[in-house]
């Protein structure tokens, strides 16, 4: 097995860092338009991006994977907690002091269908960031177009068609060229090859790999699909219920899991070889999620959780704890990590 | 598995829909066969026909398209000695034979459960339709049997469940609701299109798990559609890979994953990411995208993105369809008995 290679920079001062971010949305107001009840979206989330790695965000729908990465590229207003890029708090910044920051942070969205406006060309999609900024015009934008997209593998012959003309994994290049035009260091990729067929999402994950090479670029990315994350990612943060259960390095995490959340999760994960089946012991959860206007005490998973232990697991808060025998930074927000020897990936003891 | 006659066999079976822009032909000759108690699974991407063809099996295939030949041949009753085997396409749209079909001996549940199931209605009042028209249970038995559903699906607290709207259900929930409706009238047959394609893994897992575990007990056949080759694995007896409306492959899943014939199977399988095996290295790709229906390639579909095309042959010529026995075959050149073919491996 080849070991992934880790281009970041493990002692430089990360280029992203979330702190103690708290988003929530407010569900109901009373008369006097005060809040009365709240979704807990994202719930006191710490992070640290590299320069140079991808972090990927894994979780299912609902966990607040979306909401974070929002929150990151300003689409979304935290309700309480900082984001500093570079150092600078962005959090504390009004829409001009943002502006410089715009082009630094750049995000791809999940559908490609519905992200590109079908009334523009892909020479005004693609161009746009520069247009709006007054940074090119004239032949010197439409050159550093054409180079964008052939080095998303488009035909600069195609700048003056529309979205329509493309397929969806081409729409998804226009997506990443139109991030990537204005020279930005971070890139929030959401769910980027969820919505495109098997034989293309491959083609797609390896461009971001290249591109990632080339620009020197950090990625936070976002995906349900643990197989994809297993591809491309650095390090992987798993979260639950709008908070992280578990962070650490890609190998680390799928061989040795040690939130009962992130095992059962690689257990659900369906291994496209049929000398597997039934290996592996699937953990299958009961339905039951917390409601997000009232968290419960204590961890969100233990109401799921086959080893949640009562007066121990349901009460208290638990914080993210390095794990004992990690250097590499595993950390785990599980009071019983220590005494649980959990399951990783089928195939991995190798 | 070929000794018995199937429960389901469709030969030659063409769908298309007439679009301002021209005929496409969604299906185009198709040949399936599901086998009494067994799961076929259909793989393919979005445009293979792999939902069409679901729907034509039910007749459910709406304007502007066609089934415009073809023969889907139901051996239900010949097989548990209840009658004559039929072919549904050759049915009158008003034979009760079809409504006895729909939702009675053939299921169906479908990829967006949500959608699939009316809003404005109650699960229950939607399961006992079902139940009224399929058996003759009386209200109370009906609304018992529902509630007796609802639980072997694994829904938690049925009683109060069968009350509740489809919004007040996760996705999950609704889909286990569709299950139940579709096993109402303990069918022979479950069609099954992307049902866990819109759901979390871990809730894939339980539908899987329930899907597997209700055709052990009933010894229901099931036609489950996915693009997702870890499904396939999971599930599959037999496969069929569709490629552009044509079925390029099918196997039995140990064979398909252990030797694949067909170059887009072959492709398929190692562009897709697997836990444990592709950490932090380039996957091999296929190039291109699937083409438009509208402009499909000339002789095989796939010579464009195929690695292994032959120039001159696989872009001017239809490819064979080769039978390698016991229930393979692969429809591509390379493994035509031909002397001039090189590169042939069978």
């Amino acid at each position: 097995m080849t070991e992934p290679q880790i281009p970041a920079q493990r002692g430089a001062p990360p280029l992203l860092e979330v702190r103690d971010l708290h988003v929530r949305f407010p569900v109901r107001r009373n008369l006097l338009g005060r809040t009365t009840m709240e979704n807990h979206a994202v719930t006191g989330v710490d992070l640290a991006l590299r320069p140079g790695e991808t972090l990927a965000l894994v979780g299912e729908s609902g966990c607040g994977k979306t909401t974070l990465g929002r929150t990151i590229v300003g689409a979304q207003k935290a309700t309480s907690g900082s984001v500093l890029f570079d150092g600078a708090d962005l959090t504390a910044m009004n829409g001009r002091e943002r502006a410089p920051y715009r082009r630094q942070i750049r995000m791809v969205f999940q559908d490609p269908f519905s992200s590109l406006n079908p009334r523009f060309t892909l020479r005004q999609i693609i161009g746009d960031p520069l247009v709006a900024t007054g940074e090119a015009r004239g032949s010197e934008l439409e050159d550093r177009i054409a180079e964008m997209m052939r080095r998303v593998g488009l035909s600069p012959d195609y700048m003056d068609r529309y979205p329509h003309a493309f397929s969806g994994g081409q729409r998804q290049r226009v997506n990443i060229a139109r991030a990537l035009i204005v020279g930005p260091r971070l890139v929030v990729a959401d769910e980027p090859v969820s919505a495109l067929d098997v034989s293309v999402r491959a083609q797609i994950l390896n461009l971001l790999r290249e591109l990632q090479g080339e620009y020197g670029l950090t990625y936070l990315f976002i995906s349900h699909d643990l197989s994809v994350v297993e591809n491309l990612a650095d390090r992987v943060a798993v979260m639950y219920f709008g908070r992280i259960v578990e962070l650490a390095d890609t190998a680390d995490l799928y061989e040795r899991p040690r939130h009962p959340y992130t095992e059962a999760l690689m257990s659900a994960v369906p291994i496209p070889d049929p000398a597997l089946r039934g290996r592996g012991g699937r953990i299958l959860l009961p339905d039951e999620l917390p409601d997000p206007t009232d968290p419960p005490p204590g961890c969100a998973f233990a109401r799921r959780c086959r080893h949640a232990e009562e007066g121990r697991c349901d009460t208290g808060a638990i914080a993210l704890e390095r794990g004992p025998d990690s250097d590499a930074g595993h950390a785990v927000r599980c009071v019983r990590h220590e005494e649980l020897d959990l399951q990783g990936i089928v195939g991995a003891e190798s | 598995m070929e000794h018995a006659r199937p429960l389901l066999e469709i030969s030659g079976l063409r769908t298309s829909f007439d679009t301002y822009d021209g005929k496409v032909r969604a299906v185009d000759g198709v040949d399936l066969a599901v086998h009494a108690g067994k799961t076929l699974c259909v793989v393919g991407e979005s445009g293979c026909g792999k939902s069409v063809t679901a729907r034509s099996i039910l007749r459910l295939v709406e304007d502007p398209g066609r089934i415009e030949s073809g023969t889907i041949a139901w051996n239900g009753h010949e097989l548990d000695g209840t009658g004559e085997s039929f072919d549904i396409l050759a049915l009158d749209p008003k034979d009760k034979r079809l409504g006895r079909l729909r939702g009675g001996e053939i299921g169906m549940i479908f990829q967006e459960p949500a959608a699939s199931l009316l809003p404005l209605r109650t699960i229950g009042a939607q399961l006992i339709e079902t139940l009224r028209i399929h058996t003759d249970l009386s209200k109370k038995a009906a609304r018992a049997k529902a509630i007796e559903l609802l639980d072997s699906v694994g829904i938690p607290d049925p009683h109060r469940r069968v009350d509740a709207y489809p919004f007040q259900l996760s996705g999950g929930m609704c889909q286990r609701a569709m299950i139940a409706i579709a096993l109402c009238a303990n069918p022979s047959l479950l069609i099954a299109d992307e049902p866990t394609t819109a759901l979390d893994v871990t809730t894939q897992a339980r539908i899987l798990d329930l899907i597997r575990s209700l055709q052990a007990e009933h010894g229901m056949a099931v036609m489950f559609i996915t693009h997702d080759l870890g499904v396939v694995a999971e599930l599959a007896d037999e496969v069929a890979v569709m490629y552009l409306g044509r079925v390029v492959e099918r196997a039995g899943v140990e064979e398909l994953f252990a030797d694949p014939k067909h170059p887009y199977t072959k492709a398929l399988l190692a562009s897709v990411p697997v836990l444990g095996r592709d950490r932090g290295r380039d996957l091999p790709t296929i190039p291109g995208a699937v083409p438009n229906p509208l402009h499909r390639p000339t002789g095989c579909s796939f010579h464009p993105r195929c690695a292994e095309a032959i120039a001159g042959r696989c872009d001017l010529d239809d490819p064979p369809e080769v039978d390698f026995g016991g229930g393979r075959t692969a429809e591509c050149v390379l493994y035509a008995p031909s002397e001039d073919t090189e590169g042939a491996t069978a």
